[in-house]
């Protein structure tokens, strides 16, 4: 369908996904800063960074006018503006009340952006002041003013001369540069120097000054902090024609063996073609759309050479189909690139959801004492970013049911054997064209015997004899199932395991779960990469064509009149084992019985999660990629139907709704949407 | 009153877009000598496309209609209201196919070649009005739209908003968000 116009609308959508963008950064950052807490000193880069994120969050907030939020990324500023001045310690409560604030956050955003009112932020003001006033004075050290020169020491910031303090408390030396450069490329030229010094030690501050020697120059004073003199500045050592000089060094008291030099290596940044943001917009890399630019253009030179071969024989002359046939095949090549290029776009590193992962775990451990260690893996894996999005909320029931179900006390885990810190692991993959994300844990694993026993109290089992071991597994999908004797605060209240399976199912997911008593389980979900082209089988049933889509598929066979069953007025099919319900679609829709509505062919067997269905057909068409859209909205009522895809300009093909139509079976039959 | 479409106005190409505006010029020009005399040449003038359904004439604001693209094969949805004749693929999207002419509660005129589908702007996306033919783009100013006749069959009452005239033919002006609000009204 095509987007709405509206100026205000979208801008308003470009600026909201602007704000995810900071506040994803927000997250990021902070999730690296708690990383590196209490080991060694802080990167100063990297509180700058976060500093910087609160601070623009808050003006672009306040732009729009998302009052709430950006009164909250005010009171975060002041608190980084303290600890960056070191007048506050980067300690657990200052970890804890972060994470809160950027979490809240991330509410307030989201009901923003869902025009929701707004959660109320009067707790976590409350706590950022009441961490604001923990101020500490500042150590003890000498200033390091005397230190200076009087120019360089009056320019320095409260934020620099913080630094500089701290470099020299550290043990480090000062060195002061001086470089000359041109006007006309000095911006570039002062960026690779610093760029340069910061791989040596930390560039405190950087002082431009009028050139002296010559009218089109000008002169930078770099107060550098580093133990040893970095390797620029030997005297008159130039660096790519950069002259730089080596002014001054100021050296600290006698003392020896000071801390070493702070260096903080960023984690791998490798380029993404696109990011997430729960706006609906998706920046790009701009690689990506030269590529796909490309593309257009041998599209656009097929389809010239196509035009030529149809003159040709308009022209008549030419009656060789050939040439005519292998243009449109390398059309239809280049066709298809296009497609898988477009949907390369669409698909956003497994990563973004792990940044709220490490908080949650950091949350748990610190709310309830718990000592957990979180294992992220498979962060490079790509999914589409819709898929992402859906997956967040789910994924996360998934750790903390780990943490509450399983993972142990620490007494217990030593009792058994085990460390006292409770391992979660998170795997993304990709398995061919599924993704598989696992959440294992080393907990004590889902007591069967317990599972049981809740089952029959809830109803869910009438007998415990004959129920093996993987039917009772998967009894925890069932709704109202809770193996919990009573709900923490950290699970999710009230909603089970039947929610994040019928989260999974609902993107053409599956769940699975092992365990190992005493060992830990694991939970694996497989998802498609993409949701937006769906590779489907055509079938013929009763005068129409549908599709189907193949990722719900288990099989489909021939099958004769003697192989079904009639019970009760319905139709089963025999399949091995198992005893199929049988669909004929033209009835299940109720549409008229045409005449050959009862003839046999294919039984087309869809699973979806534990349940199957068999669906009749005369006839089997073959499998395409397609793109499948949304029926729009005045077919909201119609159950059973995905969707519509394109088949070609004059065919369009409904897309079954294997699920729905399970649970219209299931529910006995009763369910004309009209 | 479906013969009373002047043959040469009938839209016989396919580029719809061309042919809306191509008639919104030559009856901008029109209206400019005829307005002139008796409307106050000031007052700016709304475009209205005139089709006709089941015999009778019809128009909806031109800035409402996105296309008009000739019918092709549509797939029926089972279980949808049975105004709605099915989906087409238009564009890379689907379009709900409305039978007008059911909707209306008039009967409809068996399919010819002169049949065509109206797509409308409806919310984010577009639905398609199937109708038996297009005619031309009538500029009117505001003020020439009258009330709805005392006449109209009853099923039609809530669906026409005015009329308006052209050369002697009454084009009964259609409420497009009522015409379309099929969930309210159709079990």
């Amino acid at each position: 369908m095509p987007r709405s116009d509206h100026d205000d609308s979208r801008g308003m959508r470009e600026s909201l996904g602007e704000v995810e963008e900071i506040l994803e950064n927000l997250g990021r950052d902070l999730a690296i800063l708690v990383a590196v807490a209490g080991s060694g000193p802080i990167p100063p880069d990297l509180i700058n960074a976060i500093f910087r994120d609160a601070h623009s969050l808050k003006g672009v907030a306040g732009m729009l006018g998302y009052t709430a939020v950006s009164t909250l990324a005010h009171s975060l500023e002041s608190l980084l503006e303290l600890l960056r001045l070191g007048k506050a310690p980067l300690d657990a409560k200052m970890v804890e009340v972060l994470e809160g604030g950027v979490d809240h956050l991330s509410l307030l955003v989201r009901s923003s952006s869902q025009r929701a009112a707004p959660p109320d932020s009067t707790l976590i003001l409350e706590q950022i002041a009441a961490c604001c006033a923990r101020t500490v004075p500042p150590p003890s050290i000498p200033p390091p003013k005397p230190l200076l020169p009087e120019r360089i020491a009056r320019s320095l910031t409260e934020f620099e001369e913080h630094r500089t303090a701290e470099n020299l408390r550290q043990g480090k030396r000062l060195f002061l540069l001086h470089a000359s450069l041109l006007l006309e490329s000095f911006d570039r030229e002062i960026e690779s120097l610093i760029d340069l010094l910061r791989s040596q030690g930390e560039v405190l501050s950087t002082i431009p000054s009028p050139g002296y020697d010559r009218e089109d120059g000008i002169d930078f004073d770099i107060l550098v902090g580093a133990e040893h003199p970095p390797g620029l500045l030997s005297p008159c050592v130039t660096c790519e024609e950069i002259p730089v000089q080596r002014v001054a060094v100021l050296p600290p008291s006698e003392e020896e063996g000071g801390g070493s030099i702070s260096t903080f290596s960023t984690p791998p940044h490798e380029r993404r073609s696109a990011e997430r943001s729960g706006s609906g917009m998706v920046r790009v890399d701009i690689r990506a759309l030269d590529d796909l630019i490309a593309l257009v253009g041998e599209l656009v030179a097929a389809q010239r050479s196509l035009r030529y071969e149809v003159e040709q024989i308009g022209a008549g002359g030419v009656t060789n189909p050939v040439p005519l046939v292998k243009r449109a095949e390398r059309m239809g090549q280049k066709l298809k690139e296009l497609q898988q290029e477009i949907m390369e776009i669409r698909l956003v590193p497994v990563r973004t959801l792990y940044d709220k992962l490490i908080r949650v775990v950091r949350r748990i451990s610190v709310d309830e004492g718990r000592n957990l260690q979180l294992e992220l893996q498979g962060g490079e894996t790509r999914l589409d970013k819709q898929i992402i999005e859906d997956i967040s909320d789910p994924l996360m029931h998934l750790v903390r049911n780990a943490v509450d179900h399983g993972i142990e006390a620490p007494a217990e885990r030593r009792a058994a054997g085990k460390p006292e810190t409770g391992r979660i692991t998170i795997t993304a993959s990709q398995k061919g064209n599924r993704v598989v994300i696992e959440v294992a844990d080393d907990g004590r694993g889902i007591d069967l015997v317990k599972v049981r026993r809740q089952a029959m109290a809830r109803g869910l089992l009438r007998t415990l004899h004959g129920v093996t071991d993987r039917e009772a597994l998967e009894l925890i999908f069932e709704p109202g199932f809770s193996t919990s004797d009573e709900v923490s605060g950290i699970s999710g209240r009230g909603v089970g395991m039947d929610v994040v399976k019928s989260a999974i199912t609902s993107l053409s997911g599956t769940i699975s779960v092992d365990t190992e008593p005493g060992g830990g389980s694991r939970i694996g979900i497989a998802l498609p990469i993409t949701l937006a082209i769906v590779r489907t089988l055509i079938i013929e049933a009763g005068g129409e064509s549908y599709g189907v889509p193949v990722s719900a598929i288990q099989e489909t066979l021939a099958v004769s009149p003697e192989e079904l069953l009639h019970l009760e007025g319905n139709e089963f099919l025999q399949l091995r084992e198992l005893t199929l319900p049988l669909v004929r679609l033209h009835r299940f829709f109720g549409r008229n019985s045409p005449a050959t509505g009862d003839s046999f062919g294919y039984a087309v067997v869809a699973v979806v999660g534990a349940r199957r269905v068999a669906i009749l057909a005369d006839g089997i068409r073959g499998q395409h990629d397609l793109v499948l859209k949304p029926l729009g909205e005045l077919f909201s009522g119609v159950r059973g139907i995905a969707g519509a895809v394109e088949l070609s300009d004059e065919e369009t093909v409904l897309v079954l709704d294997p699920l729905a139509i399970m649970d219209e079976l299931h529910r006995g039959g009763d369910g004309h949407g009209f | 009153m479906a013969s009373d479409l002047p043959s040469s106005t009938v839209i016989t190409l396919f580029d719809p877009l061309g042919v809306i505006l191509a008639g919104r010029e030559s009856v901008r020009a029109a209206e400019k000598v005829d307005a002139s005399s008796k409307n106050s040449p000031k007052e700016e003038l709304r475009g209205f496309l005139w089709f006709t359904v089941g015999g009778e004439s019809y128009a909806v604001e031109i800035h409402r209609v996105k296309e008009v693209l000739r019918p092709r094969r549509v797939t029926t949805v089972p279980r949808s209201p049975e105004v709605i004749r099915g989906i087409i693929s238009h564009r890379g999207a689907i379009l709900a196919i409305l039978d007008l002419a059911g909707r209306l509660g008039v009967e409809s005129v068996s399919t010819s070649a002169l049949q065509r589908i109206i797509a409308v702007r409806m919310g984010e996306g577009c639905c398609g009005l199937l109708v038996n033919r297009v005619g031309r783009v009538v500029m009117r100013p505001r003020s020439a739209v009258e009330p709805p006749p005392r006449d109209l069959p009853p099923g039609q009452y809530p669906f026409v908003s005015g009329t308006i005239r052209y050369k002697g033919a009454q084009l009964l002006l259609l409420d497009l968000d009522k015409i379309l609000d099929i969930g309210g009204s159709s079990t």
